[in-house]
């Protein structure tokens, strides 16, 4: 090997979805914010047992994962799929 | 971490930049994801690092990873290093798994004996979201995902040990899918504390030697019992048993006979249950029987394929010959003979194979 250091999947994608999160709340960029929609649903889905654990999406694993684990009860409180703010900003704190 | 670590990086990837220019690679989209690394390298070398944010310094240190391990296995596939034969073997079984078509399969040759890994340090959320990220700062994108298998070098072209391969394949698709974490997030959820009794290491162990079966079961759909007669040979009896990172060889082996004989397998049930919702096939034998009694290399040539089942079954016909090597048609031939007739004819039977597969296509 050259000196690369072995990377860990959550450690790397930990820092990039505080980027997408940071600019979806500083309003400078929106890209990304639909695939962090579609895991934030998925993992209510899950979290309201309208959806089988079996079925999560692998393209935004970790994420779902993490809100089931750290944000359950926050991911229930989600009405009529409207993801405000303060979603982004309980989950930007909770990856930090 | 300060954008430093990331001055030191630059350097060490130049250097390795201009150690693998000359790099001749055996097909284009190595060549291609070359060139998309040596693009994100030019252009993280123009900005001003003292500016990065520390989320940025953190991204870019990935990054530039990223670049270094991907070229590390990039020289070990060049066209003269790669087993090329082996790899077209993993392709196929690949395709029965993946419809996309951006992914290569590239080697890297251990020193150390009986070393077979993979590494999937980049699944496809964390591509997704690199790609989002240098798409967004640079206009750039990576367009494929290296599936990267190490082996040793002294049995690169051991097509009986090799057949291991198709384990690590299994795993790439075990971590790629989540399959044996999701078995497991459905028994300890999240969200509810672990039960009274249970230790983290516990739950450790029991995911580590869920990946370890799946790959087994995996290798199995292909290669049959090659895998467990390789196993059987590096494992000493009296001191087989669990260990936190692999279930007993005892156990491995039991769960791949019945696999093969159709037994019901309560934990290959489990994994069908996870293949299913996450749209993909079933564990399911996917390979042909080869007889050696009557196969060509009973003439010493190499074997006919005509179909995917039939070259990944080219595997275990190498093992049942191997085994009775003594009393078979090799039997007059010295061992060390032996070994290079069955290694020779596999690699020629694969290699037949994939040549008249190009030139049907063609």
């Amino acid at each position: 090997m050259y000196l690369a250091k072995t990377l860990n999947s959550s450690e790397v994608q930990t820092p990039l979805y505080v980027d997408i999160l940071e600019r979806i709340l500083n309003h400078t960029s929106e890209d990304g914010k639909v695939n962090i929609d579609k895991a934030i649903l998925e993992a209510q889905q899950i979290a309201l047992e309208k959806k089988e654990i079996y079925s999560i999406n692998h393209r935004y694993y970790f994420l779902v994962t993490t809100l089931l684990g750290k944000y359950f009860e926050g991911l229930k409180e989600i009405k009529d799929e409207q993801i405000n703010d303060k979603v982004y900003s309980d989950i930007l704190h909770l990856l930090k | 971490m300060d954008y430093s670590a990331i001055q030191l990086q630059l350097r060490q990837v130049d250097e390795a930049f201009s150690r693998s220019r000359i790099n001749v690679y055996s097909d284009t989209k190595k060549k291609c994801h070359f060139n998309e690394l040596h693009s994100l390298f030019v252009e993280i070398s123009k900005i001003e690092l003292s500016a990065l944010s520390p989320g940025d310094v953190e991204i870019h240190y990935n990054l530039l990873s990223f670049v270094l391990n991907g070229l590390e296995y990039l020289d070990n596939s060049t066209l003269n290093v790669i087993p090329y034969e082996l790899v077209s073997c993993l392709e196929l079984a690949l395709n029965d798994w993946i419809d996309d078509d951006n992914f290569i399969i590239v080697t890297s040759l251990s020193n150390k004996h009986i070393e077979y890994l993979l590494s999937t340090n980049f699944n496809s959320e964390t591509f997704l979201s690199t790609n989002r990220y240098i798409q967004g700062k640079y206009n750039l994108k990576i367009t494929n995902r290296l599936i990267r298998i190490t082996l040793p070098k002294s049995l690169s072209r051991d097509y009986l040990s090799s057949a291991v391969l198709y384990h690590e394949l299994g795993h790439f698709i075990d971590l790629e899918y989540n399959i044996s974490q999701k078995i497991l997030l459905k028994k300890y959820p999240p969200h509810i504390p672990i039960p009274i009794g249970v230790l983290p290491s516990d739950i450790n162990k029991e995911y580590r030697h869920t990946l370890e079966f799946f790959a087994d079961l995996f290798a199995a759909q292909y290669v049959n019992q090659s895998t467990n007669f390789f196993l059987q040979r590096i494992t000493t009896p009296s001191r087989d048993g669990d260990s936190e990172t692999h279930p007993s060889t005892a156990k491995r082996l039991q769960i791949v006979n019945d696999f093969i004989d159709g037994k019901p397998l309560e934990i290959l049930d489990e994994f069908n249950h996870v293949l299913s919702p996450s749209s993909l096939p079933a564990l399911k034998v996917r390979h042909s029987n080869l007889d050696p009694k009557i196969s060509d290399f009973k003439n010493l040539t190499p074997q006919k394929l005509k179909t995917p089942q039939e070259l990944h079954a080219i595997f275990k016909l190498a093992w049942d010959v191997w085994i009775d090597s003594e009393t078979n048609f090799l039997k007059d031939f010295e061992e060390k003979e032996r070994y290079h007739i069955i290694n020779n004819l596999v690699e020629k039977s694969i290699s037949n194979y994939t040549i008249q597969e190009k030139w049907n296509k063609a």
